[in-house]
Order: structure tokens, then C-alpha cells, then sequence
């Protein structure tokens, strides 16, 4: 049993590097970020990778069935995780879970539903605090307004030192939140431009195949 | 205006074809493998996608059944008047495509004779 920590937006990279484990003799047992690997013969088996929103769990019993059916063993994923994971044996001929492009691109449609949400809850939350009139977020953009200490920057040698150090920690502290808040929205607007670009891209496959 | 359903891709115009008999993803996936002789097989994912929007899109419905964990469907009136505008549309170019070969083997003959 080994855990690996990691990160991925492409399905298609997510998918190799669980192969790549695999021909080592690692078999992924639970989703990302924190995988979770189980011994098995290396190279005996074919992982792929699915993205499914939010199912009931009607529907993800009858999902799972289907590829069940199908010669695939669901390895990791809840019907709310999103990612699913599926194991088939390496020698059987067909070792997909997509027999066309189209559907194929489709997973990334999926997930840019999910991100896209999720960055315009962030964007939205940014936008009400900064025209709510609270002073933290334009004060994010003027940094000579950090600190409060009055007469901080009239200070000189030890005495400015000082009083910096004192206050630095209660900046970081009045200011931390707003800036994870601006950071978590760009990787937010990043992943969805990211995704985008990888449903584009495995869309056209199809058309110039 | 034009059928916004047609021209059916391969996948959806053998499912319904599959689905004139009800039955789960499985099912259709066995009956798609061996109505084309092979040729065309379906995997899981692609099959749940193309389940769901058909459903989405009222070609095919959902019908009661004893098995809890398996969703059973069947084409609808819809589906079937779909599916038949598409046989006669490639039933048109089916006929085109024979007077083409009449025209090809006239030419073949005056090729020879020349």
C-alpha cells in the first residue's frame, strides 16, 4: 500500500501516469489528490479514467453496472467524486471506455461544467466583497496602505525595523484571506481556460482522423 | 425545416435500432455488436453518454423492470419516426449511389470499345 500526492485537470495524463504505476506494479484504489496504490502484476491490467458530475445513486449503481458488464472493474470514485476509475485486464482486445472521439471529448465538456461553476462562485464572491465597499480588497492593490502603524514609514534604523516585524503578522492575518480568495479564482479561471483548450483539442481529433 | 436528429450518427442509429426490443446498456451493446456483424462496438462510455441523451432528447424512454440496478429502455414513437427518416434518407442515397454504378459500367464499356 503506497500513497502518492498529485494533481491533474488532463484526463488523458491522469490516465498515462496510472499506466505508467501500473507497469510498476501499483494499481490506483482511491481518487486523487492523495492516491491511494494496491500491489498488482505490473502490466497485468489497463486503467482509464471517466468524469461524471454529481449521480444519484440510481443512476450510479446503473453506471457502474454497465461497465461491469462490460469487463471493467470500477477501482476508485464515489458517485460525488467525479473522477471514476475502471481496470481491465491487459489482454483483452478492447481496452477502451470511449469508441469515439466525440464522446471521448465529452469527458472534458463534463468536468468544464464542474471548474466553470465553481470559478463563477469565486468570481462572484470577489466581486461582492470589493463593491460591498470593503476597504481590504482595494487596499489588496495599493500595498502603501498594508500597513496601519500611523507614521510607520517616517520611522528610521531599529525603530522602523521593529515596529514592521510588530505589525507584519497582523497584515498577513487582515490580508491572507482576500488573497487566497484572488488566488483560489485564478486557479479556478486557469483550470477552466486549461480544460477548454484539451476539449478543443480532443474534439478536433475526431474531425481530422 | 429539416430533421434537427438527422442524419443519425452510427452509434445512435444502431442503438435505436437495438432498442425497438427493450432492454439495459448491456443489452444494446450485444445486440449493436452483433446486428453489424462486428463491425461496430460500443464501449461503456460511450454508451452511458449516448443512453442519457437520448433519454434527454425523449428518441428513447425509460421502462419499469424487476432489476433494480440496471435502467431498461425502449425507443419511443419519436424515436421510431426518427429512425425511419433516417432509413429513407440513406435509402435515397443508396438509390443514387446504384444509378452512379449504372453510369460508371457505360463508361467502362465505351472505354473499351475506344
Amino acid at each position: 500500500m503506497s500513497t502518492s500526492f498529485k494533481i491533474f485537470a488532463d484526463f488523458d495524463k491522469e490516465e498515462r501516469w496510472l499506466n505508467q504505476q501500473v507497469a510498476e506494479g501499483r494499481l490506483v484504489s482511491k481518487a486523487g489528490p492523495f492516491y491511494r496504490f494496491a500491489p498488482i502484476e505490473p502490466g497485468s491490467a489497463v486503467v482509464r479514467v471517466d468524469y461524471r458530475p454529481t449521480m444519484s445513486a440510481a443512476d450510479f449503481d446503473d453506471y457502474v453496472a454497465l461497465f461491469t458488464d462490460s469487463g471493467w472493474r470500477h477501482l476508485a470514485g464515489t458517485r460525488t467524486s467525479g473522477t471514476q476509475y475502471f481496470a481491465a485486464s491487459a489482454e483483452r482486445a478492447d481496452t477502451e471506455i470511449f469508441s469515439d472521439t466525440s464522446s471521448r471529448a465529452l469527458r472534458y465538456r463534463r468536468a468544464l461544467g464542474v471548474t466553470g461553476g465553481i470559478a463563477a462562485l469565486y468570481l462572484l464572491l470577489v466581486f461582492v466583497l470589493v463593491v460591498s465597499g470593503n476597504g481590504v480588497f482595494s487596499s489588496l492593490f495599493t500595498p502603501g496602505d498594508w500597513y496601519l502603524t500611523p507614521g510607520l514609514w517616517q520611522k528610521e534604523g531599529w525603530a522602523f525595523v521593529g515596529a514592521f516585524l510588530f505589525e507584519t503578522p497582523f497584515v498577513m492575518l487582515r490580508l491572507g484571506g482576500p488573497v487566497l480568495l484572488v488566488v483560489a479564482c485564478g486557479v479556478m479561471l486557469a483550470t477552466v481556460a486549461h480544460q477548454w483548450r484539451l476539449y478543443r483539442r480532443a474534439s478536433a481529433v475526431g474531425r481530422t482522423a | 425545416m429539416r430533421d434537427p436528429y438527422l442524419p443519425l450518427t452510427e452509434t445512435v442509429a444502431y442503438t435505436l435500432l437495438a432498442l425497438v426490443e427493450p432492454g439495459h446498456g448491456y443489452a444494446v451493446m450485444a445486440r449493436v455488436e452483433s446486428m453489424s456483424d462486428g463491425e461496430v462496438r460500443l464501449a461503456p462510455g460511450t454508451m452511458y453518454g449516448a443512453l442519457e441523451n437520448l433519454e434527454k432528447q425523449k428518441l428513447i424512454a425509460r421502462v419499469a423492470n424487476a432489476d433494480a440496478r440496471r435502467k431498461v429502455y425502449q425507443i419511443t414513437e419519436l424515436g421510431y419516426r426518427t429512425l425511419a427518416r433516417d432509413a429513407e434518407r440513406m435509402a435515397h442515397l443508396v438509390s443514387l449511389f446504384e444509378n452512379t454504378r449504372g453510369d460508371a459500367s457505360a463508361r467502362d464499356e465505351k472505354e473499351e470499345q475506344r
